[in-house]
Protein backbone atom coordinates (compact mmCIF):
# COMPACT_ATOMS: atom_id res chain seq x y z
CA UNK A 1 0.00 0.00 0.00
CA UNK A 2 1.27 3.46 -0.80
CA UNK A 3 0.16 7.00 -0.08
CA UNK A 4 1.42 10.20 -1.65
CA UNK A 5 0.24 13.75 -1.00
CA UNK A 6 0.70 16.73 -3.29
CA UNK A 7 -0.94 20.05 -4.03
CA UNK A 8 -3.52 20.07 -6.77
CA UNK A 9 -2.21 21.73 -9.93
CA UNK A 10 -5.73 22.90 -10.67
CA UNK A 11 -6.59 24.51 -7.32
CA UNK A 12 -4.09 25.77 -4.75
CA UNK A 13 -6.66 25.21 -1.99
CA UNK A 14 -6.90 21.48 -2.59
CA UNK A 15 -4.57 18.58 -1.71
CA UNK A 16 -4.46 15.40 -3.77
CA UNK A 17 -3.91 12.15 -1.85
CA UNK A 18 -2.91 9.32 -4.16
CA UNK A 19 -3.52 5.87 -2.70
CA UNK A 20 -2.23 2.67 -4.23
CA UNK A 21 -2.20 -1.06 -3.62
CA UNK A 22 -4.26 -2.93 -1.08
CA UNK A 23 -6.38 -0.80 1.25
CA UNK A 24 -7.06 -3.24 4.10
CA UNK A 25 -6.88 -2.95 7.92
CA UNK A 26 -3.09 -2.82 7.89
CA UNK A 27 -2.90 -0.08 5.25
CA UNK A 28 -5.78 1.90 6.74
CA UNK A 29 -4.03 2.08 10.12
CA UNK A 30 -0.83 3.24 8.44
CA UNK A 31 -2.45 5.74 6.05
CA UNK A 32 -5.02 7.37 8.36
CA UNK A 33 -2.57 9.90 9.91
CA UNK A 34 -1.37 10.94 6.45
CA UNK A 35 -4.89 11.54 5.17
CA UNK A 36 -5.90 13.33 8.34
CA UNK A 37 -2.90 15.66 8.03
CA UNK A 38 -3.73 16.31 4.37
CA UNK A 39 -7.28 17.32 5.34
CA UNK A 40 -6.01 19.52 8.20
CA UNK A 41 -3.47 21.27 5.99
CA UNK A 42 -5.74 21.78 3.00
CA UNK A 43 -7.56 25.12 2.91
CA UNK A 44 -10.58 23.69 1.06
CA UNK A 45 -10.40 19.90 1.03
CA UNK A 46 -8.82 16.82 -0.52
CA UNK A 47 -9.13 14.68 -3.61
CA UNK A 48 -8.52 11.00 -2.89
CA UNK A 49 -7.14 9.51 -6.09
CA UNK A 50 -7.90 5.78 -6.00
CA UNK A 51 -6.71 4.78 -9.45
CA UNK A 52 -3.92 2.65 -7.97
CA UNK A 53 -6.08 0.95 -5.32
CA UNK A 54 -6.46 -2.73 -6.18
CA UNK A 55 -8.43 -3.84 -3.12
CA UNK A 56 -10.72 -2.04 -0.68
CA UNK A 57 -12.08 -3.54 2.54
CA UNK A 58 -14.39 -2.11 5.20
CA UNK A 59 -11.31 -0.94 7.12
CA UNK A 60 -10.43 1.29 4.18
CA UNK A 61 -14.03 2.49 4.04
CA UNK A 62 -13.91 3.38 7.74
CA UNK A 63 -10.79 5.43 7.16
CA UNK A 64 -12.40 7.31 4.28
CA UNK A 65 -15.60 7.93 6.27
CA UNK A 66 -13.58 9.35 9.17
CA UNK A 67 -11.65 11.61 6.79
CA UNK A 68 -14.86 12.80 5.20
CA UNK A 69 -16.37 13.51 8.63
CA UNK A 70 -13.41 15.58 9.78
CA UNK A 71 -13.33 17.48 6.48
CA UNK A 72 -17.03 18.31 6.59
CA UNK A 73 -16.74 19.39 10.23
CA UNK A 74 -14.08 21.88 9.12
CA UNK A 75 -16.19 23.13 6.21
CA UNK A 76 -14.10 21.28 3.61
CA UNK A 77 -14.93 18.80 0.84
CA UNK A 78 -13.66 15.33 -0.03
CA UNK A 79 -13.80 13.93 -3.56
CA UNK A 80 -12.90 10.44 -4.75
CA UNK A 81 -11.48 10.05 -8.23
CA UNK A 82 -10.65 7.23 -10.63
CA UNK A 83 -11.89 4.35 -8.47
CA UNK A 84 -12.04 1.04 -10.37
CA UNK A 85 -15.37 -0.76 -10.87
CA UNK A 86 -14.36 -3.36 -8.24
CA UNK A 87 -13.50 -0.68 -5.70
CA UNK A 88 -16.75 1.15 -6.51
CA UNK A 89 -18.60 -2.09 -5.83
CA UNK A 90 -17.24 -2.14 -2.27
CA UNK A 91 -18.67 1.35 -1.72
CA UNK A 92 -21.98 0.23 -3.21
CA UNK A 93 -22.31 -2.96 -1.16
CA UNK A 94 -21.66 -0.92 1.99
CA UNK A 95 -24.39 1.51 0.96
CA UNK A 96 -21.94 4.40 0.60
CA UNK A 97 -22.20 5.15 -3.12
CA UNK A 98 -24.39 8.18 -2.39
CA UNK A 99 -22.37 9.32 0.63
CA UNK A 100 -19.13 10.04 -1.23
CA UNK A 101 -18.69 12.14 -4.37
CA UNK A 102 -17.04 10.21 -7.20
CA UNK A 103 -15.40 11.80 -10.24
CA UNK A 104 -13.53 10.51 -13.26
CA UNK A 105 -10.67 12.98 -12.95
CA UNK A 106 -9.06 15.61 -10.75
CA UNK A 107 -10.31 18.26 -13.17
CA UNK A 108 -13.90 17.10 -12.89
CA UNK A 109 -13.69 17.06 -9.08
CA UNK A 110 -12.18 20.54 -8.87
CA UNK A 111 -14.74 21.91 -11.29
CA UNK A 112 -17.64 20.38 -9.35
CA UNK A 113 -16.54 21.16 -5.79
CA UNK A 114 -14.03 23.98 -5.77
CA UNK A 115 -14.91 26.40 -8.59
CA UNK B 1 -17.95 -19.74 3.22
CA UNK B 2 -18.60 -20.69 -0.39
CA UNK B 3 -18.32 -18.86 -3.68
CA UNK B 4 -19.41 -20.38 -6.98
CA UNK B 5 -19.27 -19.47 -10.64
CA UNK B 6 -20.36 -20.79 -14.03
CA UNK B 7 -16.85 -21.61 -15.31
CA UNK B 8 -15.81 -25.22 -16.08
CA UNK B 9 -15.26 -27.36 -13.00
CA UNK B 10 -11.65 -28.26 -12.07
CA UNK B 11 -12.33 -31.90 -12.91
CA UNK B 12 -13.39 -30.86 -16.44
CA UNK B 13 -10.19 -28.87 -16.89
CA UNK B 14 -8.10 -31.82 -15.69
CA UNK B 15 -9.73 -33.96 -18.36
CA UNK B 16 -8.56 -31.39 -20.92
CA UNK B 17 -4.97 -31.78 -19.76
CA UNK B 18 -4.81 -28.68 -17.53
CA UNK B 19 -3.15 -28.71 -14.12
CA UNK B 20 -5.49 -29.33 -11.20
CA UNK B 21 -5.18 -28.69 -7.48
CA UNK B 22 -6.68 -29.90 -4.22
CA UNK B 23 -7.21 -28.66 -0.68
CA UNK B 24 -4.77 -26.02 0.51
CA UNK B 25 -4.00 -24.79 4.02
CA UNK B 26 -2.49 -21.54 5.26
CA UNK B 27 -1.64 -20.84 8.91
CA UNK B 28 -0.63 -17.31 9.87
CA UNK B 29 -0.42 -15.22 13.05
CA UNK B 30 -3.60 -13.17 13.58
CA UNK B 31 -2.05 -9.84 12.63
CA UNK B 32 -3.17 -7.25 10.11
CA UNK B 33 0.23 -7.45 8.40
CA UNK B 34 -0.72 -10.97 7.22
CA UNK B 35 -3.98 -9.94 5.50
CA UNK B 36 -2.25 -9.39 2.17
CA UNK B 37 -0.78 -12.92 2.31
CA UNK B 38 -4.24 -14.29 3.10
CA UNK B 39 -5.59 -12.32 0.14
CA UNK B 40 -2.98 -13.78 -2.23
CA UNK B 41 -3.68 -17.30 -0.94
CA UNK B 42 -7.43 -16.98 -1.50
CA UNK B 43 -6.99 -15.27 -4.89
CA UNK B 44 -4.75 -18.09 -6.09
CA UNK B 45 -7.26 -20.78 -5.15
CA UNK B 46 -10.22 -18.77 -6.42
CA UNK B 47 -8.59 -18.28 -9.83
CA UNK B 48 -7.64 -21.95 -10.07
CA UNK B 49 -11.17 -22.91 -9.07
CA UNK B 50 -12.30 -21.11 -12.20
CA UNK B 51 -13.98 -18.11 -10.58
CA UNK B 52 -14.24 -14.92 -12.64
CA UNK B 53 -12.07 -11.93 -11.75
CA UNK B 54 -15.09 -10.26 -10.17
CA UNK B 55 -15.98 -13.34 -8.11
CA UNK B 56 -12.34 -13.71 -7.02
CA UNK B 57 -12.32 -10.11 -5.82
CA UNK B 58 -15.62 -10.52 -3.97
CA UNK B 59 -14.41 -13.68 -2.25
CA UNK B 60 -11.14 -11.98 -1.27
CA UNK B 61 -13.11 -9.12 0.29
CA UNK B 62 -15.36 -11.55 2.19
CA UNK B 63 -12.38 -13.51 3.53
CA UNK B 64 -10.49 -10.32 4.42
CA UNK B 65 -13.50 -9.07 6.37
CA UNK B 66 -13.83 -12.35 8.27
CA UNK B 67 -10.11 -12.44 9.12
CA UNK B 68 -10.13 -8.76 10.09
CA UNK B 69 -12.95 -9.54 12.52
CA UNK B 70 -10.89 -12.37 13.99
CA UNK B 71 -7.89 -10.06 14.45
CA UNK B 72 -9.94 -7.16 15.79
CA UNK B 73 -12.57 -8.92 17.90
CA UNK B 74 -11.77 -12.60 18.50
CA UNK B 75 -8.24 -11.95 19.70
CA UNK B 76 -8.18 -8.21 20.31
CA UNK B 77 -5.27 -5.81 20.26
CA UNK B 78 -1.90 -7.43 20.85
CA UNK B 79 -3.33 -10.78 21.93
CA UNK B 80 -1.41 -13.66 20.32
CA UNK B 81 -3.21 -16.23 18.23
CA UNK B 82 -3.41 -17.75 14.80
CA UNK B 83 -5.73 -18.03 11.83
CA UNK B 84 -5.95 -21.18 9.72
CA UNK B 85 -7.56 -21.16 6.29
CA UNK B 86 -8.56 -24.23 4.27
CA UNK B 87 -9.42 -23.76 0.60
CA UNK B 88 -11.42 -26.64 -0.88
CA UNK B 89 -12.30 -26.69 -4.59
CA UNK B 90 -15.95 -27.48 -5.22
CA UNK B 91 -17.57 -28.66 -8.44
CA UNK B 92 -18.00 -25.05 -9.59
CA UNK B 93 -16.63 -22.84 -6.88
CA UNK B 94 -14.49 -22.69 -3.78
CA UNK B 95 -15.12 -23.32 -0.09
CA UNK B 96 -12.95 -21.42 2.38
CA UNK B 97 -12.93 -22.49 6.04
CA UNK B 98 -11.45 -20.07 8.59
CA UNK B 99 -10.42 -21.32 12.02
CA UNK B 100 -9.29 -19.41 15.08
CA UNK B 101 -8.96 -20.00 18.83
CA UNK B 102 -10.25 -16.60 19.92
CA UNK B 103 -13.45 -15.50 21.60
CA UNK B 104 -16.41 -17.31 19.96
CA UNK B 105 -18.45 -15.20 17.55
CA UNK B 106 -22.23 -14.87 17.94
CA UNK B 107 -23.67 -13.87 14.52
CA UNK B 108 -26.91 -12.55 16.03
CA UNK B 109 -25.14 -10.36 18.57
CA UNK B 110 -22.51 -9.38 15.98
CA UNK B 111 -25.23 -8.28 13.56
CA UNK B 112 -26.93 -6.21 16.24
CA UNK B 113 -23.69 -4.43 17.17
CA UNK B 114 -22.91 -3.81 13.50
CA UNK B 115 -26.31 -2.16 12.96
CA UNK B 116 -25.77 0.01 16.04
CA UNK B 117 -22.36 1.14 14.80
CA UNK B 118 -23.68 2.05 11.36
CA UNK B 119 -26.57 3.99 12.86
CA UNK B 120 -24.52 5.90 15.45
CA UNK B 121 -21.17 6.43 13.73
CA UNK B 122 -20.33 4.71 10.42
CA UNK B 123 -16.63 5.52 10.96
CA UNK B 124 -16.66 3.07 13.88
CA UNK B 125 -17.42 0.18 11.52
CA UNK B 126 -20.21 -2.32 11.12
CA UNK B 127 -19.85 -2.92 7.36
CA UNK B 128 -17.83 -6.12 7.45
CA UNK B 129 -20.57 -8.61 8.28
CA UNK B 130 -22.96 -7.37 5.61
CA UNK B 131 -20.14 -7.37 3.05
CA UNK B 132 -19.34 -11.00 3.91
CA UNK B 133 -22.98 -11.99 3.46
CA UNK B 134 -23.32 -10.12 0.17
CA UNK B 135 -20.03 -11.24 -1.38
CA UNK B 136 -20.13 -14.93 -0.39
CA UNK B 137 -22.82 -17.33 -1.60
CA UNK B 138 -23.02 -19.26 1.63
CA UNK B 139 -21.75 -18.41 5.14
CA UNK B 140 -21.76 -20.60 8.25
CA UNK B 141 -20.46 -19.99 11.77
CA UNK B 142 -19.66 -22.65 14.35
Amino acid sequence: MGVEVKNSELSSNVRVVRLSGRLDMDAAEADSPVLRLAVDESPAGVIVDMEGVTFLSSSGLRMLIAIRQSALAAGKNVAITRASPMVCKTFKVAGLEDVFRFYESEGAAVEALWQ
Amino acid sequence: MNKSDSSPAPSDRAACGEATFSVGTLRVPARSSHLSLIGMFVQWYAHHAGLSDEACYELEVAIDEACTNVIRHAYGAGKPGGITLHCTPLNRGLQVDIWDQGIPFDPTEGGRIAQQKQACDPASGGFGLSMIRQFADDVHHQ
